[in-house]
């Protein structure tokens, strides 16, 4: 499932971390607020921004465009996180 | 002041600084750039590079330094009026444009690589992409 996108972000943990309530760091060092929407609970509320970073991510990461099953997971155990 | 080592060296290309301030770089002040292209770093100020530049990194947004950065027209021609009218100026290369902004010869000249070893072995940075961990005023223009 991985290692079809680019080197740089071979998985989501590249950026994000193993722990979805640990925040994260991109490349450049920048913070990222942590996945878990018990601890972000504004994270998944915009959806033209979910829409960009799935997008991105996804690319990124995976080589192409999440399923909107794929999606609808991600989103399913972050909210349960 | 330090800033005249930037015309000093052999550089490709050096910032015509616009502002009044010697010691200063205009920031980004256009929210719509600061926000986009500040999420994964710092916006980098737009003197940094010349047009050409910006519009080559516009146009490969989906490969931005191994990453996608994709972002929907209208808002990457925003974008990309805005960084290249307020682009630096002086000679570039068009067909070859510099992309990365921490290999100009001005940058190069003002991070003298013994100095960068030790400052990173202190401050633990990241890259050298990561402005603000040394230059905490980074983001309103000040390196000093």
């Amino acid at each position: 499932m991985f290692a079809q996108g680019k080197s740089e972000t071979p998985a989501c943990t590249t950026c994000h971390t193993a722990s979805p309530s640990k925040m994260g760091e991109t490349r450049a060092g920048k913070p990222i607020e942590p996945m878990a929407v018990s601890v972000t609970p504004d994270r998944y509320t915009d959806p033209k921004k979910m829409a960009k970073w799935f997008r991105r991510n996804c690319k990124s990461v995976l080589g192409r465009e999440c399923t909107a099953q794929e999606k609808g997971d991600f989103l399913t155990f972050m909210i349960s996180q | 002041m330090r800033l005249t080592a930037l015309a000093l060296s052999a550089a490709l290309l050096t910032p015509l600084i616009a502002a009044a301030d010697e010691d200063s770089v205009p920031p980004v002040t256009d929210p719509l750039v600061k926000t986009e292209c500040g999420e994964c770093h710092m916006a980098f100020q737009s003197a940094f590079l010349p047009a050409a530049s910006w519009r080559k990194i516009i146009l490969t947004l989906d490969n931005h330094f191994g990453e996608d950065a994709s972002l929907d027209v209208g808002t990457r021609d925003k974008i990309e009026s805005y960084l290249t009218a307020n682009a630096g100026r002086g000679r570039v290369d068009r067909a070859n444009p510099p992309l990365r902004i921490t290999k100009l010869g001005w940058f190069l000249s003002e991070h003298r690589e013994s100095e960068v070893k030790r400052m990173r072995k202190k401050r633990s940075v990241k890259t050298l992409a990561d402005c603000a961990t040394c230059h905490r005023d980074a983001d309103r223009g000040y390196f000093d």
